[in-house]
């Protein structure tokens, strides 16, 4: 099928390259130096909140933004100073960009048409391009008179019916309802997965980061945070700021006070002393220890732990279906968001006293 | 998108009522004058005697009355192609442009329409007559110098710098309301710049297109001053021909008939144009 790409290098050069990349644009708002390697058929993710420079990046690639310094390359070809119309590089974007005045089908041949494909492989192409992405039947219509999640399916098809060297999504799923965004979700990975098309895909929910990508980026001031697996974004954040965006995170400002067998003993800045994941650092280093609020365990009457055993007071509780979300005090004077299933919160109330434990292992020790 | 078709009677009475009458009392009732005397005999005792005739519209199948007709439309054609080469570059500036440069541009854009025609026409003349600004400098050059005014070249300079403006403020709604994000995507797919215009601003700005042609062409056809100022006795156009037959002939019932041949034309002209854009408009919706 002409679609589906065969990876035949898997060498060291990389699909993508960007090289100190950097974005001028005032003398206060720079963006970069950026960079980045995309191996071939990976699906990369810049994350990161608004203003971030995620989508100046994935504007300079495209060929939209003309970058101030550093090069991007493809395949080990410097292109930045091609016009966006010759890279071969599909956008997606966010409000889709269809044409109003063509139909779905002349839409989908729009690349093809340019491209001067004859009449019969050019139907072809298009048929199997709608097929592909599940909306065969569509292609007499025009473009307003297609859903949301219709009209993205159609713009993905747009793109890949050129068999585009990489596919660019900026927040593509971001004006589409929960339910439809969950669903093209999974049919957006499946299809990238099934074309092997180098993808790179520009949001701000890391939730959704979280779900497709091989590798997020995570920006946040023209700068990346951190490189990582979704795994390691969200287990091992390298700062604060990572910690903070992706996923829910009690941060709890703290001092190196010692270090025992396998783990760092800090102090709270409320005066708790809490056993901690190992870390290099010194006695008298101010830290930022983080945990997860799914991490914090609940704990039955009399129910031994190793270490971290901590008494508490609930203060407020939110019922979110399938979670309770529970906000405690950790006495003497620190303040945990606690999440927990609904079987154990059920019996709960705001004002009584428990006791929750967290493992050394689940308090990561960050630079402040 | 405008004022709800279902609004209620009176309401829309209230609206549309004050400059119904206005229109009526000294735009159709004129007219209607105007109308009935194309069909009047000319006197040259009484200007007019109320025997009907259609002798004022079979003079107007004279050769001199339709080179005068010929060239009249052929300058409106020219004026509409010239304020579209022109215009359609500014118009795509200003509604890409940011705020206060399409503020800037827009105020230079209306200025000539604020200037009276007659000071903006003899404002021409000194640039273009024999001694204007430029013949001395070509003459400063030891050449000889051009004839830039009184020809149709002339004329058409005039209209379209009146003109542009009627081009430029509809073209301009049209491409704003043009999602940028459209060019981009034209361009990503492949299309170079000049492709992007072709397949993707030209046919989304076709309305504003059309508008400013029917504008500028309307305009043009039934313009007095500028041919008469600027095309000398030489480029004789329906407004001058009107504009003598009137005053200086006393030629009121023949003056009449052309009067009402070239409201026909513009008519005629202004709803075909509209019936295209309506049918432009149902294809771009998917009807």
């Amino acid at each position: 099928m002409a679609l589906i790409s065969t990876d035949t290098e898997q060498g060291s050069t990389p699909e993508l390259e960007i090289r100190n990349l950097v974005k001028r644009y005032t003398a206060q708002s720079v963006i970069g130096p950026i960079s980045l390697s995309v191996a071939a058929g990976e699906f990369v993710s810049l994350l990161g909140p608004s203003g971030c420079g995620k989508t100046t990046t994935l504007r300079c690639i495209a060929g939209f933004e003309a970058p101030s310094e550093g090069s991007i390359l493809l395949s080990g070809t410097s292109i930045e100073q091609q016009p966006p119309n010759r890279r071969n590089i599909g956008l997606v974007f966010q409000n889709y960009a269809l044409f109003p005045h063509l139909t779905i089908f002349e839409n989908v041949a729009f690349g093809l048409r340019l491209r001067r494909i004859g009449e019969a492989e050019l139907k072809q192409r298009v048929g199997q391009a709608l097929e592909l992405v599940g909306l065969p039947d569509l292609g007499e219509r025009y473009p307003r008179q297609l859903s949301g999640g219709q009209q993205q399916r159609i713009a993905i098809a747009r793109s890949v019916v050129l068999e585009p060297r990489i596919l660019l999504f900026d927040e593509p799923l971001s004006n589409l309802d929960l339910k439809l965004r969950l669903t093209m979700r999974k049919e957006l990975r499946e299809l990238q997965r099934r074309l092997g098309t180098t993808a790179v895909y520009v949001t701000h929910d890391q939730s959704e980061a979280l779900a497709l990508s091989d590798r997020i980026v995570v920006m946040s001031n023209g700068r990346i945070e951190q490189i990582g697996s979704p795994r390691e974004i969200y287990e091992r954040p390298a700062n604060t700021f990572v910690a903070d965006f992706i996923g829910g995170s009690n941060l709890i400002d703290a001092v190196v006070v010692g270090a025992e067998a396998g783990a760092t003993v800090i102090r709270t800045k409320g005066g708790l002393i809490l056993r901690a994941a190992l870390k290099a650092c010194s006695v008298g280093d101010r830290v930022v220890a983080m945990i997860r609020p799914e991490r914090v365990r609940l704990l039955a009457d009399g129910e031994a732990v190793p270490d971290n055993r901590l008494n508490a007071r609930i203060k407020a509780l939110t019922y979110l279906g399938q979670d309770f979300h529970l906000s405690i005090d950790v006495l003497p004077e620190e303040e945990l968001t606690v999440v927990t299933r609904g079987g154990a919160g059920s019996a709960l109330a705001a004002g009584d006293t428990v006791v929750v434990a967290v493992a050394a292992t689940d308090i990561l020790v960050l630079s402040r | 998108m405008t004022v709800s078709a279902r609004s209620q009677r009176p309401y829309w009475i209230s609206l549309v009522v004050p400059l119904g009458l206005y229109l009526i009392v000294f735009l159709v009732i004129p007219f209607i004058n105007i109308i009935v005397l194309s069909f009047y005999t000319h006197s040259p005792t009484r200007i007019w005697t109320t025997e009907l005739t259609i002798a004022n519209y079979t003079d107007l199948l004279d050769a001199s009355f339709v080179t005068v007709l010929l060239r009249t439309l052929r300058l409106g054609a020219v004026c509409t192609a010239i304020c579209v080469l022109f215009g359609y570059p500014l118009a795509y500036f200003l509604a890409r442009a940011s705020r206060r440069t399409a503020l800037i541009g827009l105020f230079f854009l209306v200025m000539p329409l604020m200037v009276s025609a007659v000071i903006r026409t003899f404002g021409w003349l000194v640039i273009l007559g024999r001694n204007g600004l430029i013949n001395s400098a070509i003459m400063a050059f030891g050449l000889d110098r051009l004839p830039l005014l009184y020809n149709e070249t002339a004329v058409v300079i005039g209209l379209a710098n009146v003109f542009v403006p009627f081009m430029v403020l509809p073209l301009m709604a049209s491409i704003e309301r043009i999602n940028p994000a459209l060019e981009e995507a034209a361009r990503n797919l492949g299309a170079s710049w000049l492709q992007t215009f072709r397949r993707v601003i030209l046919p989304l700005s076709r309305p504003g297109l059309i508008s400013g042609c029917l504008l500028v062409y309307s305009a043009a056809i039934s313009a007095f001053v500028v041919p008469m100022l600027m095309g000398g006795a030489r480029v004789r156009v329906i407004g001058r021909q009107i504009y003598d037959q009137l005053l200086i002939s006393y030629q009121w019932p023949n003056a009449s008939a052309i009067a009402t041949l070239l409201v026909i034309a513009t008519t005629c002209f202004a709803f075909a144009v509209l019936a295209l854009m309506r049918r432009s408009a149902r294809q771009e919706q998917g009807a």
